[in-house]
């Protein structure tokens, strides 16, 4: 047995590594292009950023959103060649903080030196293809089951459903309201206002919150995410190559998953407690930090409440005092808790996990610009996937770990 | 054809058998005891499953309001502008997604005692869909 605290072991290992490049493309409803075209434009944009070049490059772990499409191919397109580490990965919106995680181990481990890790999505073909249909369950009726016709007339169709059901539960046992999920909507357009990448940017009051229509109660439009087109990739290596690149690192100071496999019986905790309880912990633990250390947080946010329960499970104030805690909008701007720095996936683009670990990045490099935060040396990222199925927990910072 | 038209399979004739007798059956685990959801087909330890009578004794867990006109309009709220759906805790353990009827949405509260009925949406089986006590 050994003497040391849980999780000190792979705090270890992720201290041997850091993110040293980050490549966005064009977000949002940028039409007639792949997956795989935005995947492999993002990866070249990180290794650029990171003053690499492809041949540099020895592992690739990429992610598709719900379009696919993105393959294996995509290394070859990349004119990567011999590679001793290629995979794809999937862990919902949970994935970016689990490829950052596996790369560290496979530097750790000696297995790759420099691995980009890169998300891309093409769900939207053109301007009338809406969020919600192709988040929605779409079971052809002929290859249907019959309890999957009776899930359906139950509305168990989907993401909004879901988390409709997941936010009532919360709402019904503690009070919550629907203008306190809506200052977190209100903070994060406030950030919105202030990044250039952001969809949208014009600011909201919870009055336009409360009057936007309905998807499912008890979520607004101004609590639903978008669903953009758009690739996202990191680049990380070694801590000794990190230091003498481009870019100031960003070093990883502890992570964590928990995937809570809710029983949903008797007893189950779907809409009260998540993932996030374990995996915060973990991340948290592995760093030496409290909540009370974290000088912004970017939170998986495909709806308000998913923020709202998120602070709460990673103990930023105790279970079901969420909605009091984000009302006088300390999430915002000059706020004592910056949280989803970019407009996050409500306002900015929606490009799952790594729309907040690229938001970390940039605000824990000082490359933030007109939205950084002054105290940036200890960020907290989410990633959530599933309906409420899949959670991972990252901490970064500009300083490296002791 | 109602979009949410249920047509059994010869695994589910037991189940539409006896919705169609106003019973709802769910499943029971012959090594372990335990109550399954309709839907499942083995028990978490890997072992058959058996039909049983549930009571049809249920507890909101939690819903959620479609405010559209529903697709069907037996799954419509008594006013007909939307429908309901929600979580049941079934009597017997498990939780059950299912169309919420009869109820005014505003009465609706977790914990509240709910009592199975049964609906037909289109030219289908017969359904579960649940109702205040």
């Amino acid at each position: 047995m050994t003497a040391d605290p849980p999780g000190r072991e792979f705090a270890r290992v992720l201290a041997q590594s850091a993110i040293v490049g980050l490549g966005i493309t064009d977000t949002g409803k940028v039409y007639g292009r792949s997956g795989t075209s935005f995947a492999a434009e993002a990866a070249r944009l990180a290794v650029a950023d990171a003053g690499l070049r492809l041949d540099d490059v020895d592992g690739l772990i990429f992610s598709n959103g719900v379009a696919g499409g993105v393959t294996l191919r995509l290394a070859r397109e990349l004119g990567l060649r011999d590679l001793p580490l290629l995979t794809q990965m999937s862990s919902a919106g949970a994935t970016a903080v689990v490829q950052i995680q596996t790369a560290a181990m496979a530097i750790a481990a000696g297995r790759a030196t420099t691995v980009v890790c890169v998300h891309a999505d093409a769900p939207l073909r053109g301007p009338t293809d809406r969020g919600g249909e192709i988040y929605g369950r779409r079971l052809d009726p002929r290859v249907r089951t019959p309890f999957e016709s009776m899930a359906l007339a139950g509305q168990n169709r989907g993401a909004n459903y879901g988390y409709a059901l997941a936010a009532q539960r919360h709402i019904a046992r503690f009070g919550t309201t629907s203008e306190q999920l809506g200052a977190i909507a209100v903070a994060q357009r406030q950030w919105a206002t202030l990044n250039p990448r952001a969809r949208f940017r014009e600011p909201i009051s919870i009055e336009d919150h409360q009057n936007s229509r309905w998807i499912v109660e008890p979520l607004h439009l101004l609590d639903c995410c978008m669903v953009s087109n758009g690739g996202v990739a990191v680049v990380v290596t070694g801590v000794e190559r990190a230091k003498n690149l481009q870019q100031s690192p960003v070093y990883l100071l502890g992570s964590g998953q928990s995937h809570p496999g809710y029983s949903m019986r008797r007893g189950c905790e779907f809409g009260i407690t998540t993932g996030a309880v374990r995996s915060g912990a973990e991340a948290m633990g592995m760093a030496g930090i409290t909540p009370a250390d974290v000088d912004i947080c970017e939170l998986y946010d495909c709806y308000t409440y998913t923020v709202l329960v998120t602070l709460e499970d990673y103990g930023f104030c105790a279970k079901g005092e969420g909605g009091a805690f984000v009302e006088d909008g300390k999430l915002g701007p000059g706020g004592s808790l910056p949280t989803n720095t970019g407009g996050g996936q409500l306002s900015g683009f929606y490009l799952w996990g790594m729309t907040p670990l690229s938001e970390a990045v940039l605000q824990a490099r000082g490359d933030a610009g007109e939205r950084q935060v002054a105290k940036h040396n200890v960020v907290l990222v989410s990633g959530n996937g599933g309906l409420l199925d899949y959670h991972a927990s990252l901490v970064v910072s500009p300083l490296e770990p002791s | 054809v109602s979009q949410f038209s249920v047509h059994r399979s010869d695994d589910t004739n037991e189940f539409f058998d006896a919705t169609g007798r106003g019973t709802l059956l769910i499943r029971r685990c012959r090594v372990c005891e335990s109550y399954e959801a309709p839907a499942t087909e083995v028990c978490p330890r890997g072992h058959e499953l058996d039909w049983v009578a549930a009571s049809g004794n249920a507890r909101l867990v939690t819903w959620g309001i479609r405010h559209e006109t529903p697709d069907d309009p037996v799954l419509a709220t008594p006013d007909g502008t939307s429908c309901a759906f929600g979580l049941v805790e079934l009597q017997e353990g498990p939780w059950m997604q299912v169309p919420i009827v009869g109820v005014d949405p505003a009465s609706l509260a977790e914990g509240a005692e709910m009592t199975v009925r049964f609906l037909r949406p289109g030219e289908s089986e017969a359904i579960p869909a649940f109702s205040l006590a």
